[in-house]
Protein backbone atom coordinates (compact mmCIF):
# COMPACT_ATOMS: atom_id res chain seq x y z
CA UNK A 1 0.00 0.00 0.00
CA UNK A 2 3.11 2.13 0.74
CA UNK A 3 4.38 1.83 -2.24
CA UNK A 4 1.31 2.59 -3.79
CA UNK A 5 0.82 5.81 -2.19
CA UNK A 6 4.32 7.10 -3.23
CA UNK A 7 3.69 5.93 -7.08
CA UNK A 8 0.62 8.37 -6.65
CA UNK A 9 2.63 10.98 -5.20
CA UNK A 10 5.71 10.95 -7.29
CA UNK A 11 4.62 9.78 -10.57
CA UNK A 12 0.80 10.69 -10.50
CA UNK A 13 -0.06 6.86 -11.43
CA UNK A 14 -1.80 6.42 -14.83
CA UNK A 15 -2.91 3.46 -15.89
CA UNK A 16 -1.53 2.03 -19.30
CA UNK A 17 2.15 1.32 -19.48
CA UNK A 18 4.55 0.23 -21.81
CA UNK A 19 6.37 -3.53 -21.72
CA UNK A 20 9.31 -3.78 -23.73
CA UNK A 21 10.57 -0.18 -24.01
CA UNK A 22 13.28 -0.31 -21.16
CA UNK A 23 12.92 1.97 -18.48
CA UNK A 24 10.50 0.23 -15.99
CA UNK A 25 11.09 -3.16 -16.89
CA UNK A 26 14.76 -3.57 -17.78
CA UNK A 27 15.00 -6.01 -14.70
CA UNK A 28 11.80 -8.12 -15.41
CA UNK A 29 13.30 -11.43 -15.22
CA UNK A 30 16.29 -11.74 -13.58
CA UNK A 31 16.74 -13.95 -10.61
CA UNK A 32 15.86 -12.85 -7.46
CA UNK A 33 17.79 -13.32 -4.16
CA UNK A 34 18.95 -16.67 -2.83
CA UNK A 35 17.70 -17.91 1.22
CA UNK A 36 19.64 -15.92 3.42
CA UNK A 37 20.91 -19.18 4.85
CA UNK A 38 23.25 -18.76 7.75
CA UNK A 39 22.96 -15.09 9.16
CA UNK A 40 25.08 -12.97 11.53
CA UNK A 41 23.02 -13.59 14.12
CA UNK A 42 24.06 -16.90 14.09
CA UNK A 43 26.51 -18.49 16.24
CA UNK A 44 27.70 -20.35 12.88
CA UNK A 45 28.50 -17.40 10.94
CA UNK A 46 31.65 -17.38 11.71
CA UNK A 47 32.09 -20.56 10.43
CA UNK A 48 30.07 -20.10 7.08
CA UNK A 49 32.56 -17.24 6.78
CA UNK A 50 35.52 -18.85 7.03
CA UNK A 51 33.87 -21.03 4.27
CA UNK A 52 32.97 -17.98 2.23
CA UNK A 53 36.76 -17.23 2.26
CA UNK A 54 38.05 -20.16 1.87
CA UNK A 55 36.24 -20.85 -1.50
CA UNK A 56 37.14 -17.26 -2.81
CA UNK A 57 40.52 -18.11 -1.83
CA UNK A 58 40.70 -21.21 -4.13
CA UNK A 59 38.43 -19.99 -6.69
CA UNK A 60 40.22 -19.68 -9.86
CA UNK A 61 40.56 -16.45 -12.09
CA UNK A 62 37.84 -18.10 -14.52
CA UNK A 63 35.40 -18.85 -11.46
CA UNK A 64 35.92 -15.81 -8.85
CA UNK A 65 33.73 -13.23 -10.57
CA UNK A 66 30.79 -16.23 -10.45
CA UNK A 67 31.50 -16.56 -7.03
CA UNK A 68 31.83 -13.17 -5.64
CA UNK A 69 28.87 -12.21 -6.99
CA UNK A 70 26.96 -15.34 -5.65
CA UNK A 71 28.54 -14.51 -2.04
CA UNK A 72 27.12 -11.03 -2.98
CA UNK A 73 23.84 -11.44 -3.08
CA UNK A 74 23.70 -13.89 -0.07
CA UNK A 75 25.18 -11.43 1.97
CA UNK A 76 22.39 -8.65 0.60
CA UNK A 77 19.76 -11.38 1.20
CA UNK A 78 21.15 -11.65 5.34
CA UNK A 79 21.24 -8.39 5.47
CA UNK A 80 17.63 -7.95 4.07
CA UNK A 81 16.29 -10.43 6.81
CA UNK A 82 18.02 -9.31 9.43
CA UNK A 83 16.58 -5.58 8.57
CA UNK A 84 12.84 -7.24 8.85
CA UNK A 85 14.14 -8.98 12.44
CA UNK A 86 15.01 -5.49 13.46
CA UNK A 87 18.88 -6.71 14.28
CA UNK A 88 20.70 -3.99 13.19
CA UNK A 89 23.88 -4.89 14.12
CA UNK A 90 23.82 -8.18 12.54
CA UNK A 91 22.09 -6.06 9.28
CA UNK A 92 25.40 -3.61 9.50
CA UNK A 93 27.69 -7.04 9.34
CA UNK A 94 26.09 -8.02 6.10
CA UNK A 95 26.20 -4.87 4.70
CA UNK A 96 29.83 -4.16 5.32
CA UNK A 97 30.50 -8.00 3.55
CA UNK A 98 28.17 -7.02 0.49
CA UNK A 99 29.85 -3.34 0.11
CA UNK A 100 33.55 -5.09 0.57
CA UNK A 101 32.42 -7.50 -2.15
CA UNK A 102 31.47 -5.32 -4.47
CA UNK A 103 34.60 -3.06 -3.73
CA UNK A 104 36.54 -6.23 -5.13
CA UNK A 105 34.28 -6.97 -7.99
CA UNK A 106 34.92 -3.60 -8.93
CA UNK A 107 38.76 -4.31 -8.74
CA UNK A 108 39.46 -7.35 -9.77
CA UNK A 109 37.17 -7.08 -13.04
CA UNK A 110 39.30 -7.14 -16.14
CA UNK A 111 38.56 -4.75 -18.87
CA UNK A 112 36.48 -7.41 -21.01
CA UNK A 113 34.45 -8.46 -17.79
CA UNK A 114 33.77 -4.70 -16.87
CA UNK A 115 30.15 -5.16 -18.45
CA UNK A 116 29.30 -7.85 -16.78
CA UNK A 117 30.62 -6.60 -13.19
CA UNK A 118 28.78 -3.79 -13.72
CA UNK A 119 25.09 -5.54 -14.95
CA UNK A 120 25.65 -7.63 -11.72
CA UNK A 121 25.81 -4.31 -9.23
CA UNK A 122 23.08 -2.71 -10.98
CA UNK A 123 21.11 -6.36 -10.85
CA UNK A 124 22.05 -6.55 -6.77
CA UNK A 125 21.12 -2.13 -6.46
CA UNK A 126 17.86 -3.04 -8.12
CA UNK A 127 16.70 -6.27 -6.23
CA UNK A 128 17.79 -3.96 -2.79
CA UNK A 129 15.80 -1.00 -3.48
CA UNK A 130 13.08 -3.11 -4.97
CA UNK A 131 12.65 -4.49 -1.61
CA UNK A 132 13.58 -1.19 0.29
CA UNK A 133 9.84 -0.16 0.54
CA UNK A 134 8.54 -3.44 1.87
CA UNK A 135 11.19 -3.52 4.73
CA UNK A 136 10.51 -1.56 8.36
CA UNK A 137 10.58 1.96 8.02
CA UNK A 138 12.35 2.02 11.12
CA UNK A 139 15.31 -0.37 10.35
CA UNK A 140 16.02 -0.15 6.38
CA UNK A 141 17.72 3.04 6.14
CA UNK A 142 21.18 1.55 6.52
CA UNK A 143 19.99 -0.49 3.16
CA UNK A 144 20.05 2.78 1.53
CA UNK A 145 23.35 3.76 2.49
CA UNK A 146 25.20 0.46 1.47
CA UNK A 147 23.41 0.96 -1.94
CA UNK A 148 24.30 4.32 -2.61
CA UNK A 149 27.94 3.36 -1.82
CA UNK A 150 27.86 0.25 -4.11
CA UNK A 151 26.36 2.61 -6.31
CA UNK A 152 28.61 4.73 -6.45
CA UNK A 153 31.63 2.37 -7.18
CA UNK A 154 29.14 1.11 -10.04
CA UNK A 155 28.78 4.55 -11.15
CA UNK A 156 32.40 4.96 -11.65
CA UNK A 157 33.40 1.53 -12.92
CA UNK A 158 30.10 2.16 -15.63
CA UNK A 159 32.00 5.44 -16.76
CA UNK A 160 35.59 3.46 -17.76
CA UNK A 161 33.03 1.44 -20.84
CA UNK A 162 33.37 1.84 -24.22
CA UNK A 163 30.54 3.63 -25.28
CA UNK A 164 28.83 1.24 -26.80
CA UNK A 165 28.71 -0.98 -23.80
CA UNK A 166 27.70 1.89 -21.51
CA UNK A 167 24.67 2.65 -23.40
CA UNK A 168 23.77 -0.96 -23.30
CA UNK A 169 23.25 -0.87 -19.75
CA UNK A 170 21.46 2.71 -20.50
CA UNK A 171 18.07 1.54 -19.22
CA UNK A 172 19.31 -0.86 -16.12
CA UNK A 173 21.37 2.34 -14.89
CA UNK A 174 18.12 4.49 -15.29
CA UNK A 175 15.85 2.35 -14.08
CA UNK A 176 18.58 1.94 -10.49
CA UNK A 177 18.92 5.66 -10.79
CA UNK A 178 15.04 6.13 -10.55
CA UNK A 179 14.84 3.15 -7.52
CA UNK A 180 17.43 5.63 -5.32
CA UNK A 181 15.23 8.33 -6.06
CA UNK A 182 11.73 6.28 -5.04
CA UNK A 183 13.41 5.13 -2.02
CA UNK A 184 15.09 8.32 -1.02
CA UNK A 185 11.22 10.23 -1.63
CA UNK A 186 10.03 7.50 0.47
CA UNK A 187 11.98 7.69 3.56
CA UNK A 188 11.61 11.81 3.17
CA UNK A 189 7.58 11.35 2.83
CA UNK A 190 7.97 8.63 5.76
CA UNK A 191 6.18 6.10 3.55
CA UNK B 1 7.55 -78.53 5.38
CA UNK B 2 6.61 -79.02 1.75
CA UNK B 3 3.46 -75.88 2.73
CA UNK B 4 6.49 -73.76 3.69
CA UNK B 5 8.36 -74.18 0.41
CA UNK B 6 5.23 -73.79 -1.39
CA UNK B 7 4.32 -70.52 0.17
CA UNK B 8 8.13 -69.00 -0.22
CA UNK B 9 7.83 -70.31 -3.75
CA UNK B 10 4.65 -68.20 -3.87
CA UNK B 11 5.80 -65.47 -2.46
CA UNK B 12 9.22 -64.92 -4.48
CA UNK B 13 7.21 -65.46 -7.66
CA UNK B 14 4.82 -62.46 -6.52
CA UNK B 15 8.14 -60.71 -5.79
CA UNK B 16 9.38 -61.18 -9.22
CA UNK B 17 6.29 -60.14 -10.68
CA UNK B 18 5.68 -57.04 -8.66
CA UNK B 19 9.18 -56.06 -9.54
CA UNK B 20 8.47 -56.67 -13.04
CA UNK B 21 5.70 -54.92 -13.69
CA UNK B 22 6.33 -50.86 -15.20
CA UNK B 23 5.87 -48.17 -12.81
CA UNK B 24 3.19 -45.78 -13.40
CA UNK B 25 4.15 -42.16 -14.70
CA UNK B 26 4.75 -39.94 -12.27
CA UNK B 27 2.16 -37.55 -12.16
CA UNK B 28 2.20 -33.80 -13.31
CA UNK B 29 2.14 -31.51 -10.44
CA UNK B 30 -1.10 -29.86 -9.75
CA UNK B 31 0.49 -26.15 -8.93
CA UNK B 32 3.61 -24.55 -11.29
CA UNK B 33 5.55 -21.82 -9.82
CA UNK B 34 6.38 -19.34 -12.31
CA UNK B 35 10.29 -18.70 -12.28
CA UNK B 36 12.25 -16.64 -11.56
CA UNK B 37 11.67 -16.38 -7.74
CA UNK B 38 11.48 -12.79 -6.43
CA UNK B 39 8.83 -10.59 -4.81
CA UNK B 40 5.43 -11.83 -6.46
CA UNK B 41 4.80 -15.69 -6.93
CA UNK B 42 2.67 -16.76 -9.73
CA UNK B 43 0.97 -20.12 -9.58
CA UNK B 44 -0.37 -22.35 -12.62
CA UNK B 45 -2.90 -24.76 -12.18
CA UNK B 46 -3.66 -26.67 -15.46
CA UNK B 47 -7.34 -28.73 -16.12
CA UNK B 48 -6.35 -31.56 -17.06
CA UNK B 49 -3.21 -31.00 -14.85
CA UNK B 50 -2.08 -33.34 -18.43
CA UNK B 51 -2.79 -31.32 -21.09
CA UNK B 52 -3.89 -33.43 -24.70
CA UNK B 53 -2.66 -31.50 -27.61
CA UNK B 54 -5.78 -30.37 -29.64
CA UNK B 55 -7.83 -30.13 -26.81
CA UNK B 56 -8.70 -27.28 -24.78
CA UNK B 57 -6.58 -26.68 -21.69
CA UNK B 58 -8.00 -24.52 -18.74
CA UNK B 59 -4.97 -22.43 -17.87
CA UNK B 60 -5.68 -20.39 -14.21
CA UNK B 61 -3.27 -18.14 -13.28
CA UNK B 62 -3.11 -16.87 -9.24
CA UNK B 63 -0.80 -13.63 -8.45
CA UNK B 64 0.70 -13.47 -4.73
CA UNK B 65 3.09 -11.65 -3.12
CA UNK B 66 5.59 -14.27 -2.11
CA UNK B 67 6.77 -12.34 1.63
CA UNK B 68 2.87 -11.74 2.56
CA UNK B 69 0.69 -14.25 0.67
CA UNK B 70 -2.03 -11.47 -0.21
CA UNK B 71 -2.78 -11.55 -3.62
CA UNK B 72 -2.39 -9.07 -5.90
CA UNK B 73 -4.77 -7.15 -6.77
CA UNK B 74 -3.90 -4.16 -8.24
CA UNK B 75 -2.10 -5.17 -11.64
CA UNK B 76 -1.55 -1.98 -13.89
CA UNK B 77 -3.06 -2.13 -17.29
CA UNK B 78 -0.29 -2.16 -20.11
CA UNK B 79 -1.60 -2.53 -23.99
CA UNK B 80 -5.24 -2.62 -22.79
CA UNK B 81 -3.93 -5.88 -20.56
CA UNK B 82 -2.91 -6.39 -16.97
CA UNK B 83 -1.57 -10.01 -17.59
CA UNK B 84 -0.02 -10.93 -21.21
CA UNK B 85 0.44 -14.65 -21.65
CA UNK B 86 2.83 -15.66 -24.75
CA UNK B 87 2.72 -19.10 -25.31
CA UNK B 88 5.46 -20.85 -27.23
CA UNK B 89 6.37 -24.52 -28.59
CA UNK B 90 9.75 -25.31 -27.56
CA UNK B 91 10.45 -26.04 -31.21
CA UNK B 92 9.04 -22.59 -32.37
CA UNK B 93 6.52 -23.97 -34.53
CA UNK B 94 3.49 -22.46 -32.47
CA UNK B 95 3.02 -19.19 -30.59
CA UNK B 96 -0.16 -17.64 -29.16
CA UNK B 97 -0.08 -14.30 -27.28
CA UNK B 98 -3.33 -14.48 -24.73
CA UNK B 99 -5.16 -13.03 -22.17
CA UNK B 100 -7.94 -13.41 -20.33
CA UNK B 101 -9.59 -10.44 -21.43
CA UNK B 102 -10.01 -11.94 -25.04
CA UNK B 103 -12.52 -13.84 -23.81
CA UNK B 104 -14.25 -13.02 -21.23
CA UNK B 105 -14.10 -9.66 -19.08
CA UNK B 106 -11.97 -9.57 -15.81
CA UNK B 107 -14.84 -9.89 -12.95
CA UNK B 108 -14.35 -7.74 -9.28
CA UNK B 109 -13.21 -10.98 -7.55
CA UNK B 110 -10.89 -12.26 -10.26
CA UNK B 111 -8.98 -9.16 -9.33
CA UNK B 112 -9.30 -9.22 -6.25
CA UNK B 113 -7.84 -12.60 -5.90
CA UNK B 114 -5.43 -12.22 -8.51
CA UNK B 115 -6.97 -14.42 -10.53
CA UNK B 116 -6.56 -14.80 -14.54
CA UNK B 117 -7.56 -17.58 -16.43
CA UNK B 118 -8.25 -18.75 -20.09
CA UNK B 119 -8.32 -21.58 -22.33
CA UNK B 120 -5.93 -22.73 -24.76
CA UNK B 121 -5.45 -25.89 -27.14
CA UNK B 122 -1.49 -27.32 -27.64
CA UNK B 123 -1.33 -27.59 -31.37
CA UNK B 124 0.55 -30.81 -30.72
CA UNK B 125 2.42 -33.06 -28.59
CA UNK B 126 5.53 -31.21 -27.16
CA UNK B 127 7.17 -29.08 -24.57
CA UNK B 128 5.69 -25.82 -24.18
CA UNK B 129 6.98 -22.46 -22.63
CA UNK B 130 4.31 -20.13 -21.05
CA UNK B 131 5.80 -16.92 -20.48
CA UNK B 132 4.27 -14.18 -18.70
CA UNK B 133 4.14 -10.54 -17.93
CA UNK B 134 2.70 -8.02 -15.96
CA UNK B 135 3.35 -4.60 -13.99
CA UNK B 136 2.76 -4.04 -10.58
CA UNK B 137 3.92 -0.43 -9.05
CA UNK B 138 5.44 0.98 -12.06
CA UNK B 139 7.35 -2.01 -12.31
CA UNK B 140 7.15 -5.33 -15.15
CA UNK B 141 7.97 -8.93 -14.36
CA UNK B 142 8.11 -12.00 -16.13
CA UNK B 143 7.68 -15.23 -14.89
CA UNK B 144 7.73 -18.45 -16.86
CA UNK B 145 6.54 -22.06 -16.70
CA UNK B 146 7.93 -25.22 -18.87
CA UNK B 147 5.01 -28.01 -19.10
CA UNK B 148 4.59 -31.16 -21.55
CA UNK B 149 1.53 -31.27 -23.52
CA UNK B 150 0.70 -35.60 -24.61
CA UNK B 151 3.92 -37.54 -24.68
CA UNK B 152 6.63 -35.31 -25.98
CA UNK B 153 8.57 -37.13 -28.56
CA UNK B 154 12.45 -37.37 -28.23
CA UNK B 155 13.73 -34.07 -28.78
CA UNK B 156 14.17 -33.09 -32.50
CA UNK B 157 16.46 -30.60 -33.87
CA UNK B 158 15.41 -26.78 -34.34
CA UNK B 159 14.95 -25.77 -37.18
CA UNK B 160 16.58 -22.54 -37.82
CA UNK B 161 15.21 -20.40 -40.60
CA UNK B 162 17.27 -17.26 -41.19
CA UNK B 163 14.77 -15.95 -43.80
CA UNK B 164 14.06 -12.41 -43.76
CA UNK B 165 10.88 -12.76 -45.82
CA UNK B 166 7.82 -15.16 -44.20
CA UNK B 167 4.66 -15.43 -45.90
CA UNK B 168 1.51 -16.26 -43.79
CA UNK B 169 -1.39 -16.87 -46.00
CA UNK B 170 -1.93 -14.31 -48.61
CA UNK B 171 0.51 -11.87 -46.45
CA UNK B 172 4.14 -11.38 -47.03
CA UNK B 173 6.22 -9.75 -43.84
CA UNK B 174 10.14 -8.68 -44.79
CA UNK B 175 11.92 -7.95 -42.06
CA UNK B 176 15.25 -5.31 -42.63
CA UNK B 177 17.73 -4.38 -40.24
CA UNK B 178 19.84 -1.81 -39.02
CA UNK B 179 22.85 -2.72 -38.55
CA UNK B 180 22.27 -5.51 -40.95
CA UNK B 181 23.89 -7.84 -38.78
CA UNK B 182 22.55 -7.40 -35.24
CA UNK B 183 25.17 -7.09 -32.20
CA UNK B 184 24.90 -7.44 -28.64
CA UNK B 185 24.97 -4.66 -26.61
CA UNK B 186 23.65 -2.27 -29.81
CA UNK B 187 20.27 -0.68 -30.28
CA UNK B 188 19.11 -2.29 -33.32
CA UNK B 189 16.45 -0.65 -36.05
CA UNK B 190 14.12 -3.48 -37.07
CA UNK B 191 11.87 -2.31 -39.92
CA UNK B 192 8.66 -4.39 -41.15
CA UNK B 193 7.30 -4.66 -44.31
CA UNK B 194 4.15 -6.26 -45.00
CA UNK B 195 2.24 -6.57 -48.32
CA UNK B 196 -0.94 -9.14 -49.03
CA UNK B 197 -0.52 -10.56 -52.59
CA UNK B 198 2.10 -8.36 -53.61
CA UNK B 199 0.90 -5.35 -52.92
CA UNK B 200 1.64 -3.00 -50.01
CA UNK B 201 -0.55 -3.29 -47.03
CA UNK B 202 -1.60 0.39 -45.99
CA UNK B 203 -4.47 -0.78 -43.72
CA UNK B 204 -3.08 -1.94 -40.36
CA UNK B 205 -4.99 -1.37 -37.16
CA UNK B 206 -4.00 -0.86 -33.55
CA UNK B 207 -4.14 -4.17 -31.82
CA UNK B 208 -4.06 -3.94 -28.28
CA UNK B 209 -2.62 -0.37 -28.13
CA UNK B 210 -0.05 -1.01 -31.10
CA UNK B 211 0.58 -1.70 -34.45
CA UNK B 212 2.83 -4.52 -33.82
CA UNK B 213 3.71 -6.81 -30.76
CA UNK B 214 7.22 -8.48 -30.50
CA UNK B 215 8.21 -11.28 -28.85
CA UNK B 216 11.66 -12.20 -28.86
CA UNK B 217 13.26 -15.26 -27.29
CA UNK B 218 16.74 -16.98 -27.63
CA UNK B 219 16.82 -20.23 -29.11
CA UNK B 220 17.51 -21.78 -25.74
CA UNK B 221 15.10 -19.83 -23.88
CA UNK B 222 17.19 -18.01 -21.17
CA UNK B 223 16.10 -14.83 -22.48
CA UNK B 224 12.82 -12.83 -23.52
CA UNK B 225 11.80 -9.45 -24.19
CA UNK B 226 8.61 -7.94 -25.47
CA UNK B 227 8.86 -4.69 -27.59
CA UNK B 228 6.08 -2.90 -30.17
CA UNK B 229 6.18 0.08 -32.56
CA UNK B 230 8.87 2.51 -32.46
CA UNK B 231 6.66 5.58 -32.47
CA UNK B 232 8.18 9.40 -33.17
CA UNK B 233 7.00 10.23 -29.88
CA UNK B 234 9.28 7.86 -28.44
CA UNK B 235 12.23 8.87 -29.94
CA UNK B 236 11.93 12.37 -28.91
CA UNK B 237 11.71 11.01 -25.03
CA UNK B 238 14.39 8.78 -25.47
CA UNK B 239 16.51 11.26 -26.75
CA UNK B 240 15.20 13.33 -23.94
CA UNK B 241 16.46 10.40 -21.57
CA UNK B 242 19.84 9.57 -23.21
CA UNK B 243 20.54 13.66 -22.92
CA UNK B 244 20.37 13.21 -19.31
CA UNK B 245 18.19 16.21 -19.56
CA UNK B 246 16.11 15.49 -16.92
CA UNK B 247 15.99 13.56 -13.85
CA UNK B 248 15.13 9.61 -13.84
CA UNK B 249 12.04 10.04 -11.65
CA UNK B 250 11.09 12.77 -14.47
CA UNK B 251 12.04 9.92 -17.01
CA UNK B 252 9.90 7.46 -15.64
CA UNK B 253 7.38 10.20 -15.38
CA UNK B 254 6.97 11.25 -18.77
CA UNK B 255 6.89 7.56 -20.27
CA UNK B 256 3.94 6.68 -17.69
CA UNK B 257 2.16 10.40 -19.02
CA UNK B 258 2.81 9.25 -22.96
CA UNK B 259 1.31 5.97 -21.96
CA UNK B 260 -1.82 7.09 -20.53
CA UNK B 261 -2.83 8.64 -23.23
CA UNK B 262 -5.08 6.54 -25.77
CA UNK B 263 -2.94 4.74 -28.31
CA UNK B 264 -3.28 6.06 -31.63
CA UNK B 265 -2.39 4.47 -34.91
CA UNK B 266 1.21 5.73 -36.13
CA UNK B 267 1.91 3.09 -38.85
CA UNK B 268 -0.53 2.36 -41.24
CA UNK B 269 1.48 0.05 -43.51
CA UNK B 270 3.40 -1.26 -44.76
CA UNK B 271 6.37 -0.28 -42.77
CA UNK B 272 6.44 -0.49 -39.04
CA UNK B 273 9.86 0.12 -37.21
CA UNK B 274 10.91 -1.56 -33.75
CA UNK B 275 14.15 -0.83 -32.02
CA UNK B 276 15.63 -3.52 -29.76
CA UNK B 277 18.93 -4.30 -28.02
CA UNK B 278 20.14 -7.66 -28.19
CA UNK B 279 21.62 -8.58 -24.49
CA UNK B 280 22.93 -11.73 -25.74
CA UNK B 281 24.83 -13.78 -28.40
CA UNK B 282 23.07 -16.47 -29.71
CA UNK B 283 19.76 -17.39 -32.10
CA UNK B 284 17.18 -15.35 -31.67
CA UNK B 285 13.41 -16.12 -32.61
CA UNK B 286 11.14 -13.28 -33.08
CA UNK B 287 7.45 -13.48 -33.36
CA UNK B 288 5.32 -10.65 -34.85
CA UNK B 289 2.08 -9.75 -34.58
CA UNK B 290 0.57 -7.33 -36.37
CA UNK B 291 -3.54 -6.62 -37.54
CA UNK B 292 -3.84 -5.78 -40.91
CA UNK B 293 -7.67 -5.00 -41.52
CA UNK B 294 -7.68 -5.90 -37.89
CA UNK B 295 -7.18 -9.32 -37.89
CA UNK B 296 -3.64 -10.33 -36.18
CA UNK B 297 -1.15 -12.20 -37.89
CA UNK B 298 1.74 -13.44 -36.85
CA UNK B 299 5.30 -13.94 -38.23
CA UNK B 300 7.97 -15.83 -37.09
CA UNK B 301 12.05 -14.88 -37.78
CA UNK B 302 15.03 -15.72 -37.02
CA UNK B 303 18.07 -14.20 -36.48
CA UNK B 304 22.08 -14.67 -35.21
CA UNK B 305 22.97 -12.35 -33.15
CA UNK B 306 26.69 -11.83 -32.63
CA UNK B 307 28.97 -11.16 -29.47
CA UNK B 308 30.39 -7.59 -30.34
CA UNK B 309 34.22 -7.27 -31.07
CA UNK B 310 36.17 -6.17 -28.15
Amino acid sequence: MSRAALAVVLLGWALPLWAGHGLLNAFAGIAWLPPAGTTPDSPWYAADRLQERSALALADAAARPDLIEAIAREKLAEAEAMLRAGKLDAAATALTHWQALAQTRVAEAAPAQQGQAVNALLEQQYIALTDYLDLPRAHRVPLLTATRAVASACTALLAQLPRREREGLFFRAEEVRWSLEMAAAADEQGL
Amino acid sequence: MRSKSLRLALALGLIATLAGCERPPAAPPAVLSGEPAGPYDLQLRLAPAAPLPAQPTRLQFQLQETTSGRPVSDLQIVHERRLHTFIVARDFSSFAHLHQEDSAPLSAEDLAAGRFGFDYSFPKAGRYRVQTEFTHRDRSWLKSFDLDVGEPASSLPQVVDLARSQTVGPYTATLSLAPAAPLVGQEVELLLTLARDGQPVSNLQLWLGSEVHAALWRMDLREFAHTHSYTPEMAAMMAQMQGHRMSAAESAAMMLTMSSKPAQLVFPGPAVPLRFTFPSAGMWVIFCQLAPGGEPVVFRFMLDVNAAPP
